[in-house]
């Protein structure tokens, strides 16, 4: 079992007697089965991004996260600091939702995949080079552009770079959160059958977020739905896609088939 | 080559880019020596450190020979820049003067750096306690800011007595400081941005997130505030050392040689020239090297530093513009037909 989160919630710490806690993620129970593809999905601020962000231990400071969080064996909630960085980067990867702002400038497409490698393994340049080469075909990415930098590339093409530097170190677990929002549709398509294919040839599972329902129908086989920080329904996502019970779910699927061209479901 | 740009590989002056470790740093020397004001600051700024290195073994008159008859004269051969009121050579009391100058500007840029990244940490590291914490120290700042520095150096002078301490002293507290404001919303920006977040999704540590991540981020801003503070340095060693509090007195320094030259300008008006025009092209030099270095360092700027020899040959910067356009469908064909990334690589090539 990839990930196991159970009563998972999310506070605003509390700041004196003005500014009480307030819940932004409520009792969210979640599971990962090795190599399964589960997506996460819900209306903007239903604590998607922030059930992602708790499962990898990089909440922002002013929030604090309770429950359990069970990545293999190792609990994240309350984790030491050292333990939660190592699991980061080599038992998952994360890919983000906003390519413009996901490679730091001033690194090389090369330095930034590499940056995973670098941390978790002993490894020569030349081998980290190798498999950093060899990650970039894998994204299909051709090879000059190792050492380019982020400036110079196109939206799709910073997302692969972030998807290369992800999976760069064989992680069991990839967290995608949002990774196709930014981009426009023909892109969205490619990038989310690659990163498809990628999980599936590496054998690891895949927490997809996102709050298109076409986007997920093609990336996951099961799926949670999200509303206001709490899990209101799951399923296999064929299943919700034609026999939405609950309220958000049915809106979201609704919304999703409506914008499509054909008006129906994509081939 | 194509040549409707000003990059030097364009130029045919480094006809094959250099590779090797310390790739960067001559890239950025190259592209600095290419501009104007970067050809002056490195100039200027190679010609004092010679001088100062040279000053150490030799000058044209010993620093101690001095003969009251022979004040104030004027240029000649045996004295090209004329006497002081001591006698002493002015130009080898300028020469050794360099030397004190060199000391004080490092010492300053090394202390302002390490207090002003201390302080950077302080109000953006995560553990620092981003948020409250970091809101009281931005308000502690901005009120020791107000402090002036003439001030402060006085204060320090009491323990401290005369000495290169209270300079390095004042002007660390003064810069630092104000190094802290104007870096901190560009150092915010960097920790709270996507790709921090990313790195830190790969296991990055803190210490590790702020030095790579952040710091390249401020790299710029500091590396003009720190220009600026080297050349202000000089100029604050000039006033704090006419006020008796700077360097101390049997000790050669520019602002020694400015003070004592202007008490006397009106009697001898030509002789504060050397000092102020000496200081003023050091710090002019400073100032410009701040600007240039900016430029030149920031691989988004400076179009030498991104990639491998050959590919520069090839770019333009019209070819840029070109090639922006064209990524998208870089990216179609290629998404289209991998198997045919040869072909596929420069379709506005064809």
């Amino acid at each position: 079992m990839s990930l196991i989160v159970h009563d998972l919630t999310v506070d605003v710490a509390a700041r004196g007697r003005r500014a009480p806690a307030r819940p932004i993620v409520r009792g969210v129970d979640l599971r990962v089965d090795d190599g399964e593809r589960v997506g996460l999905v819900g209306p903007s601020g239903s604590g998607k991004s922030m059930v992602s962000r708790a499962i990898l231990g990089i909440l922002p400071p002013h929030l604090t996260a309770g429950g359990s969080v069970l990545l293999g064996d190792t609990q994240m909630i309350g984790a030491d600091e050292n333990i939660a960085a190592s699991m980061r980067g080599s038992y998952t990867g994360a890919v983000f939702q906003n390519p413009a702002a996901a490679l730091n400038p001033v690194r090389t497409v090369g330095q930034s995949i590499a940056l995973p490698l670098r941390l978790h393994y002993e490894l020569d340049r030349d081998e980290i080079r190798e498999r950093v080469l060899r990650q970039m075909r894998a994204v299909e990415l051709p090879e000059r552009l190792e050492s380019a930098y982020p400036h110079e590339l196109s939206g799709g093409q910073r997302q692969r770079v972030a998807i290369a530097a992800a999976l760069v170190t064989s992680p069991r677990l990839i967290i995608a959160d949002e990774p196709t929002t930014a981009l426009d549709a023909v892109v969205q398509r490619r990038i989310v059958d690659l990163l498809v294919s990628l999980v599936d040839d590496l054998g690891s599972s895949l927490l997809f977020i996102t709050h298109d329902f076409a986007v997920l129908k093609r990336a996951t086989t099961r799926c949670y739905v999200m509303e206001a920080g709490r899990i209101v329904e799951e399923g296999a996502t064929e299943a919700l896609l034609h026999d939405a019970r609950h309220a958000v779910t049915q809106s979201l699927v609704e919304a999703a088939t409506a914008l499509s061209l054909r008006g129906g479901e994509e081939a | 080559m194509t040549g409707n740009t000003t990059s030097p590989s364009n130029r045919g002056f480094a006809p094959r880019a250099p590779r090797g470790r310390l790739r960067g740093a001559r890239i950025v020397l190259s592209s600095l020596w290419h501009r104007a004001d970067g050809a002056y600051a490195l100039v200027v700024i190679g010609l004092w450190l010679a001088v100062s290195l040279v000053s150490l073994v030799w000058t044209p008159h010993p620093l101690l020979e001095a003969s009251g008859r022979n004040a104030w004269a004027a240029p000649s051969a045996a004295h090209p820049m004329g006497t002081d009121g001591a006698g002493h050579d002015l130009l080898s009391w300028l020469m050794r003067g360099s030397l004190t100058e060199l000391e004080v500007v490092v010492l300053v840029v090394l202390c302002t750096a390490v207090f002003g990244l201390l302080g950077i940490w302080a109000s953006v590291g995560r553990r620092a306690g981003a948020g409250r914490g970091s809101r009281a120290w931005m308000v502690c700042v901005d009120t020791l800011i107000a402090v002036p520095t003439v001030l402060v150096a006085m204060l320090v002078s009491v323990p401290l007595g005369t000495s290169i301490a209270v300079i390095v002293v004042a002007c660390t507290f003064a810069y630092s400081l104000s190094i802290v404001r104007v870096t901190r919303p560009v150092a915010q920006l960097a920790a709270t941005s996507q790709y921090v977040e990313a790195a830190r999704s790969y296991g990055v540590g803190e210490a590790r997130v702020f030095f790579g991540h952040v710091v390249p981020a401020i790299a710029p801003t500091m590396a003009v505030q720190l220009s600026l503070s080297a050349g202000t340095a000089i100029l604050a060693e000039s006033g704090l050392t006419y006020l008796g509090i700077g360097i101390p007195a049997g000790v050669p320094s520019w602002g020694r040689s400015l003070a004592n030259c202007a008490k006397l300008i009106s009697v001898y008006p030509l002789t504060v020239i050397w000092p102020g025009l000496i200081i003023t092209m050091v710090v002019v030099a400073l100032n410009l090297l701040g600007d240039a270095l900016r430029d030149c360092a920031d691989p988004v700027v400076n179009a030498d530093l991104r990639r491998d020899g050959a590919a520069d040959d090839d770019r333009s910067a019209s070819d840029m513009a070109a090639a922006e356009s064209s990524t998208r469908e870089q990216e179609l064909t290629g998404e289209r037909m991998p198997a045919q990334e040869g072909e596929s690589h420069e379709p506005h090539r064809a």
